[in-house]
């Protein structure tokens, strides 16, 4: 991939790969980070692509991945610096609904994330996270009485 | 997607409003398009494996080149002992008993036979010599490289005759008398002129060694070796046997004695498992290395009730 050709990705991709990486990191900071990764990735690593869903699955795929390992590593971390989590996590000035997704836990924002607002089907949710499809409907589920619960309040 | 209700559509719609304002900063893909450029991060995922394994390489030659070095800086005096029962390879440790498989006397069509072989194998490139000693019995040992020292020189033997059994019409038995025969008849000339020269003809002046195997009652192989007196001397010395023998050790030989009491193939020396024991044997062993160290163990000969022999090597602190 070229430079130019990265420029053509970014502006096809890069809003809506930060925001899921947001979502997952919960700041701008590590967002970028991983934003970083995922196009190191695309330029040094990638298959070929049939059509742009495809590119766009696996950049999710890819991305998410980079945000869960990033995730595990700020666990540890916390294990031996109880400040460092709260420190990473930016208080913004979301609005309601963002702020209600934002408080549940990430496996339940990513996938909220991909139906609600990527209009995902549980399927290829599925096939993007590498979890069945019954896990899928359970998170999504569960997701969406947790939100009805704070929202409707 | 499945139908929504009233609440996922408010949801949706609000989440899209609010999520969408989450953006990355004006200038982050000049940022991130730096970062490509960088070399470091252009080969770092080909150079990680890379990298490992130049490492292990490297740790590997540093490995070889240590342990090579210890070689020569402390020279390993290093053996090992094994025997065969039948034709399996049993290897013996040091402080450990090992039961020979098939070591055992057994009733055969009316025949006692002693399955396993009676010779112990020693090897190690250091050893210089080996000093035997047994408490019941005797350990016996033909030495191939004196042997073949005598053969190369010519002192062991005048004539090695092979001969084709068809040819010469021998039939089996065959005995001193039938090869005497054949040689007076004039058919071996062309042995007596290949191996005798000047020297005497006749047999009545040399051993005569016959080594023949018949196949249906058919001789099928038929050797002769012709030595003088002197000659058959030497090879009387090629077998060590004694109670307390000292067997020198050549490199690329090794040494296989066999240890042995009385003549356990005799008929009717063995009646019952029982009687085994009689074979027991306890060998000291003190192995010289050309450093000068000498090791000192005991080997251990028993059998079981089952009739299995039983041997180990034990570590001997006693001197």
């Amino acid at each position: 991939m070229q430079n130019n050709s990265f420029r053509e990705k970014y502006e096809l991709y890069g809003e809506m790969l930060y925001r899921i990486a947001f979502l997952y990191l919960r700041n701008r900071s590590d967002s970028e980070d991983a934003l970083q990764e995922v196009f190191i990735k695309l330029l040094y690593n990638a298959p070929t692509f049939q059509d742009q869903q495809k590119e766009r699955a696996w950049l999710i795929k890819v991305l998410s991945n980079i945000c869960r390992n990033m995730l595990k590593k700020r666990k540890k971390y916390l294990f031996c610096n109880e400040e460092v989590l709260s420190a990473k996590v930016e208080e913004q000035d979301f609005g309601e609904t963002l702020s209600c997704v934002m408080a549940v836990a990430p496996k339940y924002r990513i996938v909220i994330h991909l139906h609600y607002y990527m209009g995902f089907s549980v399927s290829e949710i599925s096939k993007i996270l590498g979890i069945s499809g019954s896990a899928v409907k359970m998170r999504l589920k569960r997701g969406r009485d947790i939100l009805k619960k704070k929202l409707e309040v | 997607m499945e139908r929504m209700d009233d609440f996922e559509m408010r949801f949706q719609k609000k989440y899209k409003e609010e999520i969408e304002l989450i953006k990355p900063y004006r200038g982050l893909e000049n940022r991130i398009e730096k970062g490509l450029d960088r070399p470091d991060i252009r080969y770092r995922w080909n150079k990680k494996p890379a990298v490992v394994l130049c490492s292990m390489v490297l740790l590997m030659i540093v490995c070889a080149g240590l342990l090579y070095n210890n070689a020569l800086l402390k020279p390993d005096n290093a053996f090992i002992i094994y025997t065969y029962a039948d034709d399996k390879r049993v290897d013996l440790k040091e402080n450990e008993e090992v039961t020979l498989p098939s070591g055992k006397y057994i009733e055969s069509n009316g025949e006692r036979e002693f399955r396993g072989n009676n010779h112990f194998y020693i090897e190690g490139d250091r050893i210089k010599s080996v000093h035997l000693q047994s408490k019941n019995g005797t350990i016996m040992y033909f030495d191939k490289k004196k042997q073949e020292d005598l053969e190369r020189n010519g002192e062991l033997y005048v004539a090695k005759i092979l001969l084709d059994p068809e040819k010469y019409h021998l039939t089996f038995p065959f005995h001193y008398q039938d090869f005497k025969n054949l040689w007076d008849s004039g058919m071996l000339n062309e042995y007596k002129e290949k191996y005798f020269k000047e020297m005497s003809t006749d047999l009545s002046e040399y051993e005569v060694g016959i080594q023949t195997s018949a196949n249906n009652g058919k001789l099928d192989y038929a050797e002769f070796i012709i030595q003088t007196k002197e000659q058959a001397s030497n090879e009387s010395n090629l077998y060590i046997k004694g109670k307390d023998v000292t067997l020198e050790y050549h490199k690329g030989y090794g040494l296989d004695p066999i240890w042995h009491l009385g003549d356990p193939r005799e008929k009717n020396f063995i009646s019952s498992i029982s009687d085994l024991s009689q074979l027991s044997d306890t060998i000291t062993m003190a192995i010289e290395f050309s450093d000068g160290e000498i090791k000192n163990y005991q080997i251990e000969k028993s059998f079981d009730d089952a009739g299995n022999m039983l041997i180990e090597y034990k570590t001997d602190d006693s001197e």
